[in-house]
């Protein structure tokens, strides 16, 4: 119990363990999961990211004509680090620091994305299934 | 509050929940008392269903598994990861092949997982026993636990780091020499941690011989866990469900008799001392740089059951696989969920003012048992 | 493993089950092509096996309750009661689901009430 009590009052004096926040800037351990970003000129919209997402986070939206655009939700994300080990041409790379809390602006429509999304790869699945079935008759 | 009888005798009925103070997560308890007494209880564990495992046979994949049933429990995510992980690999057939720098990187989490989640529990006990002062302490000790993880997975608590045939990251030597230096610093907190538990007059005296659960009574209700050893029962899912190294590290079992809540917790902090002991095995046992994922190929396509001791006990997953990507079932048996039948025996005769720390030291967590 | 009908699973289990020796983990139902079956698993401290026992059930029927020889077997009981469908003796009502959640959601049932949570799937 006493030493208990020589604690709590050593307690009162010491550093406290935690940080300040707003205050103190965090700086996270190296390897921390943070954001994903992506680099336009190394991806090939090859969509292995998008298939290896666990909450379904990313998506890969083509504009009429060749634009292609990667989509990824950091709401929905889970952070695991999952697509950038799958990538194989290193398009994407998780950072150190977490993504910045969102405003009402830049929210994205995501339920609509997931439309335009899906639409593709069906599209894309077609194309696939084609693609083997004469690789079959041949 | 309101009144009725049972057998004759006129009860109060007391609500505890499904939001409490003494409650981490929703469960309701309802005490019949006579007289502060507790004569019966019953409970409810609805609260929390999210239909984890019909979204496993019917949303995703079984590589995306071990993320989704991380997300089961905020505690012992990496428990759940590792058993469903190890049921897969063993339903693929591939889980002879797992390198021993893996099963090391794995026993790690688990480990230091195993830590924080005692220190939690104990410092909410001394919380819920009225005794603020140790739980902060005890919480401020698990901050350097939690950093610790934080330097080696990325995260504090949801590690992630466990995949299908392997880790996803490797711990290289810089860190494992922090790591070293900051488990000496974890030591001496459980050291801390034993000797207010064991000599400190307010919380002995309010836990010793608080619940008693006999062997008998253990083994009748098939207790898991701490729970269970500290009643005498001999039991360690890691042991005798090995996929780690444990075995060759020669775990010890560490198990009381008295059986009774202040048991409870100290067979929680004399395991600490173990988990430190195992993690220090790992890290010393396989070098960094070996591989540590293995290609998989196949889908599952046995039936396949992992035990793993979570922190609360034990930890069942059953997959059966079906040949396809998505298995056919995967059932979780939770470690609460094996403890949640004996608490109405227990509680019965006791005093409503001791059921809070009785029921904490069972270290319930319902949301797991939800799921 | 143990195979057994509704008549007899309770004598085999009550022949396995010996508290001191064998502990009891847990129970479970699965629904397959052949139908419905419920899963007892037991694991033996001696041999370091896990057993399970297998019973299969159809639809509608009544199953007996195994706790009075497995005592904490109730609150499985109740949760595959409240997952599957499954009657059991004994049973409480929605001890494992909310009131308002959908009845028996792990049945495979064909283009359902459960129809928006498959279809989301897909997505």
């Amino acid at each position: 119990m006493l030493k208990m009590f020589i604690t709590s009052i050593k307690n009162l004096f010491r550093k406290p363990v935690t940080q300040l926040y707003p205050y103190e800037k965090y700086e996270p351990f190296d390897g921390y999961r943070g954001k994903i970003s992506w680099e336009k000129g190394k991806c090939t919209f090859c969509m292995k990211c998008g298939r290896a997402c666990t909450s379904g986070a990313i998506k890969i939206l083509i504009y009429s004509g060749e634009t292609k655009e990667w989509v990824w939700n950091p709401i929905q994300c889970i952070y695991c680090g999952e697509c950038v080990r799958s990538c194989p041409f290193g398009a994407l790379i998780q950072e150190k620091y977490y993504a910045s809390p969102i405003t009402k602006g830049e929210k994205l429509d995501w339920s609509e994305i997931e439309k335009k999304a899906g639409r593709l790869e069906d599209r894309w699945r077609r194309q696939l299934r084609d693609r083997r079935g004469k690789r079959k008759s041949e | 509050m309101k009144k009725i009888k049972v057998n004759q005798e006129i009860c109060t009925t007391i609500p505890m929940g499904s939001q409490h103070v003494a409650l981490p997560e929703p469960v309701k308890l309802v005490f019949d008392t006579e007289n502060e007494v507790v004569k019966r209880v019953s409970f409810d564990v609805s609260y929390v269903h999210r239909g984890i495992e019909k979204s496993l046979t019917t949303m995703y994949d079984f590589k995306k598994a071990p993320y989704v049933v991380g997300r089961i429990c905020g505690i012992c995510a990496i428990a759940h990861s590792i058993a469903c992980t190890v049921a897969l690999e063993r339903s693929i057939g591939i889980d002879g092949e797992v390198p021993d720098r893996v099963r090391a990187v794995r026993m790690i989490g688990l480990e230091l997982d195993r830590l924080q989640s005692h220190f939690l529990i104990n410092g909410h006990l001394a919380e819920v026993c009225g005794y603020e002062n140790i739980f902060m302490h005890l919480w401020r000790c698990r901050e350097f636990i939690l950093d610790t993880a934080d330097m080696l997975f990325g995260n504090r608590v949801q590690y992630d780091v466990v995949c299908v045939g392997g880790v996803n990251r490797d711990i290289d030597e810089k860190t494992g020499t922090r790591i070293s230096e900051a488990l000496e610093e974890i030591e001496e907190s459980i050291g801390f941690m034993e000797e207010v538990f064991t000599r400190d007059k307010t919380l002995v005296k309010r836990l010793e011989g608080l619940g008693v659960v006999s062997k008998d009574k253990a083994f009748e209700y098939g207790l898991v866990g701490p729970s269970a050893r500290a009643s005498g029962v001999k039991t360690d899912c890691r042991i005798e469900d090995d996929w780690g190294m444990y075995r060759d590290f020669g775990l010890e079992i560490i198990t009381m008799t008295e059986g009774d809540a202040l048991a409870r917790c100290l067979v929680r902090v004399l395991e600490c001392f173990e988990s430190v002991r195992m993690i220090r095995e790992a890290l010393d046992s396989t070098s960094p740089g070996e591989e540590i994922q293995l290609r998989v190929r196949d889908n599952p396509k046995k039936d396949a059951v992992c035990r793993n001791e979570a922190p609360r006990g034990e930890l069942f997953y059953y997959i059966r696989g079906t040949g396809k990507k998505i298995p056919g079932r995967v059932k979780i048996r939770t470690p609460t969920f094996a403890n949640i039948p004996i608490l109405p025996h227990v509680m019965i005769g006791v005093r409503y003012n001791d059921v809070p720390p009785l029921l904490m030291s069972f270290d319930p967590c319902l949301s797991c048992t939800g799921r | 493993m143990i195979e057994a009908s509704l008549m007899d699973f309770k004598d085999k289990i009550r022949k396995l089950y010996i508290p001191e020796k064998v502990h009891y983990i847990g129970v479970d139902a699965y629904e397959g092509e052949e139908g419905l079956e419920v899963r007892y698993w037991f694991f033996s401290y001696e041999t370091r096996d896990v057993v399970m026992v297998r019973v299969s059930v159809k639809h509608g029927e009544r199953v007996p309750s195994i706790s009075d020889i497995v005592k904490p077997a109730f609150m499985g009981e109740w949760e595959i009661a409240d997952l599957f469908g499954i009657e059991i003796e004994g049973r409480v009502e929605n001890f494992f689901l909310s009131p308002d959640s959908p009845r028996a959601p792990l049945l495979n049932k064909k283009k359902s009430e459960d129809q928006a949570g498959r279809e989301m799937g897909e997505k």
